[in-house]
């Protein structure tokens, strides 16, 4: 999960071009959304394509979860959760 | 948020031209429009000056020629507007019948919907884009139309209108949960219709030269197509005659797949606006747009 966590953190910084900050800048309970990150509802969209491209999952899929999109930690487990279901078939 | 509006975008002025309009003999209606449109044009000066400004950008034309084109705009926009009586009564067979040529991109759409990805309609306030939508809807699958909606009582008297089973307006302003809507509506095979020559918020968006001048056009559209893999095709329903229309569309554009998903989306972007542009350079008497487009650029 740690391993996921910077990877994430390195997404957001790249994906986002976020200039002004590092991936290490980052705590693990960053809030994404309403955060001082400013990630409005685009940049979610940015970030599913860097995250599904990257980690090669479908993170959105069926229905959308809002508290996913909380911090870091609870995307990291969101991330985790379907890299588990990927594994498995 | 508020796009401009005119100061006769309201309900009482609407209501008029629903009640008012159908009492009219249908052979009368153009020379109505005609009339109408040359009221209007005088009465707004502002908005004519604006027009004037655009076409002039686009044409270049002066003098009488750019006159006599901006009369154009505010009677095709009373052509737009007499489509709201006709429009949401109309039937399928009806809806065909309006097209000046029977072809509207039908089989270019239904292949893109084979590859289960759904579809991206790119458009403009060029045209009918109304009669877009209609059109979209005659294949059988949910029409998602994302916009800001206005909370103003003449757009949601509007809406109500064109409203049909088959027709979701997404609301932008919902954020992030509208944008993951129209992701969804995509992995469902849907289809979602954008017009993409209005920015809303300026973060996503990116400048090209439109007619020789940097303008700001949004990025969201092809980044959607990035994330659901839906080909963007970029069309108009362009008014050829009263009520009759001619879809006009470019060549799909598929989502980049580099690692610099930004520089894909500007590449994608740029041959929308470049077919936006060939077709405004023919059809510029059809753009409503009733502001400084290269000055405004962003909504007040």
């Amino acid at each position: 999960m740690e391993n996921i966590k910077q990877q994430l953190k390195v997404i957001i910084i790249q994906g986002l071009r976020i200039n002004d900050r590092t991936p290490e800048s980052l705590r693990d309970d960053q809030q994404l959304i309403d955060g001082d990150l400013e990630i409005d509802s685009i940049d979610i969209l940015q970030l599913i394509l860097e995250i599904e491209r990257h980690f090669g999952i479908k993170l959105v899929d069926g229905d959308f979860d809002m508290a996913v999109w909380k911090s870091i930690n609870t995307l990291a487990a969101a991330v985790d959760s379907k890299l588990a279901v990927k594994a498995r078939t | 948020m508020r796009w401009y509006q005119h100061r006769f975008h309201n309900t009482k002025a609407l209501q008029l031209m629903f009640d008012g309009v159908p009492r009219i003999p249908r052979f009368a209606h153009p020379f109505v429009a005609m009339l109408t449109a040359f009221f209007f044009s005088r009465l707004m000066k502002k908005e004519r000056r604006a027009v004037a400004r655009n076409l002039r950008q686009i044409t270049g034309s002066r003098g009488p020629a750019l006159h006599w084109k901006v009369y154009r705009v505010f009677y095709s926009f009373s052509n737009l507007m007499v489509s709201y009586i006709d429009l949401p009564q109309a039937s399928h067979a009806q809806i065909l019948s309006m097209l000046a040529d029977g072809e509207y991109g039908a089989a270019i759409v239904a292949k893109y919907l084979e590859a289960g990805n759904g579809v991206i309609f790119w458009t403009a306030h060029l045209g009918n884009p109304e009669f877009a939508s209609r059109l979209l809807e005659l294949h059988g699958r949910p029409v998602n139309v994302a916009r800001f909606v206005e909370d103003n009582p003449a757009e949601k008297l509007l809406r109500d209108r064109m409203a049909s089973g088959r027709l979701k307006v997404i609301d932008l302003r919902d954020g992030a949960s509208a944008t993951i809507e129209l992701l969804q509506a995509l992995r469902r095979n849907e289809i979602v219709a954008i017009q993409g020559d209005r920015v809303y918020n300026p973060r996503h968006s990116a400048e090209v030269s439109f007619f020789s001048k940097p303008v700001a056009f949004p990025l969201g559209p092809f980044l959607l197509s990035q994330v659901s893999g839906a080909a963007v095709l970029p069309g108009f329903v362009i008014r050829q005659g009263w009520q009759r229309y001619r879809m006009l569309g470019g060549d799909p554009i598929l989502p980049g797949t580099s690692s610099d998903s930004i520089a894909d989306q500007v590449a994608a972007l740029v041959r929308a606006v470049r077919f936006f542009e060939a077709q405004l350079s023919v059809h510029s008497d059809q753009w409503a747009n009733f502001f400084d487009f290269w000055q405004a650029g962003l909504h007040d």
